[in-house]
């Protein structure tokens, strides 16, 4: 036993310098895992240890389609006059507008507690530490927003801001403290004390969530469950499941990031596993020769695996604890989160044994291919190896995918992900990988043109297709001038010059099967990088633009009955106005269908009472037409029986969404629905004439300012009252936008103007976010195929020790030989660069075509820079990676081996 | 010599390798027995066949057709894990690259073939005393690199021997050597014939060592020729 381990040690002694790339990528592998690992668990602790405060109490009712209104809450002083409730708050919210500290106007909702908010004890504060609700709202006018308004606002503590609320006066507000996020929302939130409501609002409360305290939640979830069915009931012990799940969702989806670092280390540990056992394979067949077996070979290679792979383990669990602060705290920026950083110690020994684990995996490869060394090699010294059966080396490759497959399922403890995962990424490696090969094949078959005018010819072609493209697709026409480089030196220069391009194509070529993993595992990490620079310098505006062109309405004004007139006046008059049309929309719930009560209805068809389909947000608002003057309601198509014109003026006739013609609902044309409007609990019935369907293709900003139900405007008018909300749609010139919404918010302070045609304050904070997130995952995936990379040029500097020798002993120096290995290592960086910069360009076009109306074209800005960047980093790795090897003495490496 | 049962027996054996779509015979037909304690030198020209049939007597590699009977076991006959074994027990091999481990001093070198598993029951005190045989009693300690070429060869041979096979296969053993130190080699492995009853068969192109043997094969185009 001692003389095994003894043999296995001075193995890895004397290859060290294998052993040492080795460890890089299972330290790289391991570390992002334990990173990632760490970082989402800090997450979990923060949106799950303040869940109580995050429900609000221990059982919250929130109902933000239908509303209750101050009648409702008749349920809760009964309750607590009985005693089953302890506690007890309402909170009702509106929509509000506000010009921030980077002069954008920003739509957000408010909430108005009551002093007796919060219940479920104070929410976690991002600034100032420690404060509580009621100390910070103590005067009129003090706020408290979300960290994601802070962002969309660009405000801090203590910024003064004007709010606009539907019918208010307007609030002159002060930041008092900025909250935290407690899930993954991201909601814009201000939060004032109801002190200030009648600043915001004249309208009677509609209260959006009810928190209560009780000893009894499962009791008390249910009975308010079945008082407000078409509310939202969840107790405590909900909200933690429901945060679990969430976080469970976004730390699977972090551990397939770093999964997906693991693997690509994983192409380097074998490859350093395959090229320190190669370099032994006389040593190998010498063993066979004197009577070894298999079987104990594999213990004994497997045996140098778990020691490489348990050394990588400890030195990536070092590097995970030490970079997951800087994920954890980069992650809580992206979700906007307060989090407290800590190592768990269960991550940590986990990150030692997945290292073993994963060494071991990617080692089965090259040991069964090692202990295959036929031991007759001995007498046909210099021969090479022998041929390996393909159908070998394809059975080895499933097994590592199916051990690699168990790694992943016993990491994230899911089996089913594990497999999708491991069975997309090997798809796709693989498919990507026989591309490389074959690419690099051709680049290998450059050479001097055997026919100068042909070859000439086709520089022209090239040359003229080049300049076509760079008008009609930039970033293709930065590839094809690429391509065209390559061949005019191949075309131009003279032999000696072209020497190190053909060498350094030639060896590309050489080691194939290595080259293209290589390239591959390199790639994910450039293409990491080309999105991520995608969306920091092209998305953004592109997005915007998409947005501002989507929808013929850019600009929207929600008033009051009281403010109309005054909407109507001003935005008459707006210098760039096009084209405007004005709604009505109240709030309503449904009682009653062809008479029968709506619980009747839905009981009768069993479906659970909380399922989406049940759920009456279908009927839950009705949208007021001019029919008198041939309104017509935009963007939807009818499926079933007719349109709203003059002739229903004045009657209680509608056209309702067609997915009330299914079940549970099951509504047909003819039956008539009774509605009950939120505030005001007036009834009416309206008579269904018409099922429609929201044209896809139209769907814009828009939208979101109409209600399911189309009507009379008289009908709606006669139902809401003062509670009416007028809509008024503008078409503005793209140019005056920002001026005129601005105008029109300050000439109606009750009005809520949104614009939008510029949400660039609301995508620039998601965009900001999904950066932050964006930068880790590159950054682990560039890590790890920088590694890879330095790797398999270490290696085959290592296992070229003769060739570059040789060239050296006929004369060429160091930097010649660096020469070839930096052209070789540039022009496979060039590849990796190209392949993706093409990926994006056709993911790009494919979202473009599907997703939206607008073309998102790839920046060529972008393009070169990730070309550049492939190339340079390449090119900087292999220097690196090269630079001791090229000063080696010939005498030495000719005698040696 | 008397000989009641051959050591080595070799009937019509013979090689062919497809290589593409040609096929290469490269034996055709090779029959002849080595006795008891019998040193035989094989010779003929480069690329007669001697390695290749040196491959298949050791178990290295199989005959097309053909048979090898090595101590009472057909080779042809055997499975890869019984050739592992029949290698081990019953075959020593010294080639004309030493094909010492690196890693490994001299005396572990000549240890390694007793700790194949499953083979123990062996003195370990054998390894140090071939080696003392050898000329080498003071060098056990030193690795390959800081050994001389005949050194690490005479290591190659105590390490053939540390199992007592019953047959010893050299294939040039002194390639790499100068005459002297190949000559002083060729009189080791006499001496240790005369100490271990060991039967070898050695390829060479040296003819002081075919002097030396008891007997001379020669080959030709794959085939044995009668001198
Ligand atoms: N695996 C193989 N594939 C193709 N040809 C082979 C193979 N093994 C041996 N040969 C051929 O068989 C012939 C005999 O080779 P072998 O090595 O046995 O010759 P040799 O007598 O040992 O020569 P030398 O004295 O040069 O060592 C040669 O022509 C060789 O090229
Ligand atoms: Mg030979």
């Amino acid at each position: 036993m001692t003389f095994w381990l003894r043999y296995i040690l001075r193995s890895l002694s004397r290859g060290r310098r294998r052993v040492f790339f080795a460890l890089i990528c299972i330290s790289v592998g391991v570390g992002s895992v334990v990173a990632l690992q760490t970082a989402t668990l800090t997450v979990q602790n923060a949106l799950t240890s303040n869940v109580r405060a995050a429900n609000g109490g221990d059982v919250s009712v929130s109902s933000d389609a239908t509303p209750l209104s101050a009648r409702d809450l008749g349920v809760f002083r009964r309750l607590q006059s009985q005693g089953r409730i302890t506690q007890w708050t309402a909170v009702y919210s509106l929509h509000a507008t506000s010009v921030g500290d980077n002069h954008r106007l920003v739509p957000f909702d408010m909430q108005v507690v009551a002093p007796t908010y919060p219940i479920g004890g104070q929410p976690t504060f991002v600034s100032p530490a420690n404060a509580t609700v009621g100390g910070l709202l103590q005067r009129p006018g003090d706020v408290l927003v979300t960290s994601v308004l802070a962002d969309e606002m660009g405000i801090g503590l203590g910024s003064r801001i004007f709010v606009h609320t539907i019918g208010g006066r307007g609030l002159h507000a002060t930041v008092r403290g900025i909250l935290a996020e407690t899930s993954f929302e991201h909601a814009a939130v201000m939060t004032v004390h109801q002190r200030d409501a009648a600043a915001l609002t004249s309208a009677p409360p509609h209260y959006s969530s009810i928190y209560a305290n009780t000893s009894d939640s499962v009791g008390i979830g249910a009975l308010l469950s079945s008082r407000f069915p078409t509310a939202n009931v969840q107790t405590v012990q909900q909200a933690l499941d429901t945060a679990r799940q969430q976080v469970h969702d976004f730390q699977q989806f972090m551990l397939l990031v770093g999964l997906m670092a693991l693997l690509v280390a994983g192409i380097g540990i074998l490859n350093a596993m395959q090229s320190m056992l190669a370099f032994r394979r006389l040593e190998i067949a010498m063993l066979k020769a004197i009577g070894y077996r298999r079987r104990t070979l594999y213990g004994l290679f497997s045996g140098e695996a778990v020691l490489i792979g348990f050394l990588g383990g400890v030195a990536g669990t070092l590097l995970g604890a030490l970079t997951s602060k800087v994920i954890t705290d980069a992650l809580a920026k992206a979700l906007a989160i307060q989090v407290q950083f800590t190592l768990d110690p269960g991550t940590l020994i986990g990150g030692v044994a997945l290292g073993v684990g994963a060494t071991l995996v990617f080692a089965v490869l090259p040991i069964v291919r090692a202990a295959a060394f036929r031991p007759l090699e001995l007498l046909r010294e210099g021969q090479g190896m022998p041929t390996r059966a393909l159908p070998q080396t394809l059975g080895l490759l499933v097994l590592v995918l199916l051990l690699f497959g168990g790694l992943a399922a016993a990491i994230m403890g899911d089996l089913l992900l594990a497999v999708e995962f491991v069975g997309s990424a090997f798809i796709a490696f693989a498919i990507l990988a026989g591309a490389f090969a074959v690419i690099v094949g051709l680049v290998a078959r450059l050479g001097p043109p055997k026919s100068m005018p042909i070859a000439l010819g086709i520089l022209v072609v090239l040359t003229i297709v080049s300049i076509l493209t760079i008008v009609r697709a930039p970033a293709l026409a930065a590839l094809l001038i690429l391509v065209t480089i390559l061949w005019a030196a191949t075309v131009l220069l003279p032999a000696a010059g072209l020497l190190p391009l053909l060498v350094a194509a030639r060896s590309l070529s050489r080691r194939r099967a290595r080259t293209s993993i290589t390239l591959v595992a390199f790639l994910v990490g450039v293409l990491a990088m080309s999105i991520t620079l995608t969306v920091a310098l092209g998305l953004r505006g592109q997005i915007n633009a998409a947005l501002a062109a989507a929808g013929s309405t850019n600009l929207v004004a929600l008033t009051g009955p009281a403010d109309q007139p005054a909407i109507a006046a001003s935005s008459r008059h707006l210098p760039g106005i096009r084209s405007r049309s004005v709604a009505t929309i109240i709030q309503t719930v449904p009682v009653a269908i062809n008479g029968r009560s709506v619980s009747a209805v839905l009981g009768a068809v069993s479906t659970p009472a909380n399922s989406d389909d049940a759920e009456p947000r279908f009927l839950s608002g009705v949208n007021g037409l001019d029919l008198r003057s041939s309104q017509r309601p935009t963007a939807i198509a009818l499926s079933s029986g007719r349109l709203l014109g003059p002739q229903d003026a004045g009657t209680a006739h509608a056209i309702v969404p067609s997915a009330l013609e299914d079940a549970p609902w099951s509504l047909q044309l003819g039956d008539r629905v009774t509605l009950s409007e939120s505030g005001t609990s007036s009834r009416a019935t309206i008579q269904i004439v018409g099922f429609y369907e929201r044209s896809r293709s139209r769907r814009g900003f828009g939208s979101f300012f109409t209600a399911p139900i189309f009507a009379d405007r008289a009908l709606t008018v006669a139902l809401g009252g003062t509670d009416t909300q007028w809509v008024t749609s503008d078409t503005v010139a793209q140019s005056n936008l920002t001026s005129d919404a601005t105008r029109l918010q300050a000439a109606v302070p009750g009005a809520l103007v949104i614009n939008i045609g510029d949400l660039t304050a609301v995508v620039d904070t998601i965009l900001n976010e999904l950066l932050n997130l964006l930068a880790v995952i590159t950054a682990l995936a560039l890590g790890a195929g920088l590694a890879v990379v330095g790797n398999g040029v270490a290696l085959s500097m290592l296992e070229r020790r003769r060739e570059i020798a040789l060239f050296k002993a006929v004369g060429f120096g160091p930097r010649n030989v660096m020469q070839f290995v930096l052209v070789e290592n540039a022009l496979a960086g060039t590849l990796a660069g190209a392949v993706s910069v093409l990926m994006v360009v056709v993911t790009l076009g494919l979202i473009s075509h599907f997703a939206l109306t607008q073309a998102i074209g790839f920046d060529p800005v972008v393009a070169v820079l990730v070309l550049v960047a492939a190339t340079v980093l390449a090119v900087a790795t292999a220097y690196l990676a090269a630079r001791s090897a090229v000063r080696i003495r010939p005498l030495e490496a000719l005698r040696n081996e | 010599m008397s000989v009641d049962r051959p050591t080595l027996s070799v009937r019509n054996l013979e090689k062919k390798v497809a290589l593409g779509r040609e096929t290469i015979h490269i034996l055709r037909g090779v029959s002849f027995d080595l006795g008891h304690g019998e040193m035989v030198a094989l010779m003929g020209p480069s690329g007669s066949g001697k390695s290749t049939l040196l491959g298949i007597v050791s178990g290295l590699d199989s005959p097309t057709a053909g048979e090898v009977i090595l101590d009472g076991d057909d080779i042809g006959r055997l499975s890869e894990r019984h050739l592992s074994s029949l290698r081990a027990r019953k075959v020593g091999m010294v080639f004309q690259s030493y094909n010492l481990i690196p890693t490994l001093t001299a005396l572990e070198n000549v240890q390694l073939p007793l700790y194949v598993p499953g083979r123990n029951g062996h003195d370990p005190e054998r390894a140090a005393q071939l080696l003392s045989d050898v000329g080498l009693g003071h060098r056990l300690g030193h690795r390959p690199s800081q050994l001389s070429g005949g050194e690490q060869q005479r290591v190659a041979v105590a390490r053939a021997l540390v199992s007592d096979p019953p047959l010893l296969v050299a294939d040039e053993p002194t390639g790499n050597l100068d005459t002297e130190t190949g000559a002083a080699l060729v009189s080791l492995l006499l001496d240790l014939r005369k100490r271990h009853g060991t039967t070898i068969l050695v390829a060479t192109h040296n003819n002081d060592v075919a002097h030396l043997a008891d007997r001379v094969l020669r080959m030709r185009d794959g085939r044995l020729v009668t001198s």
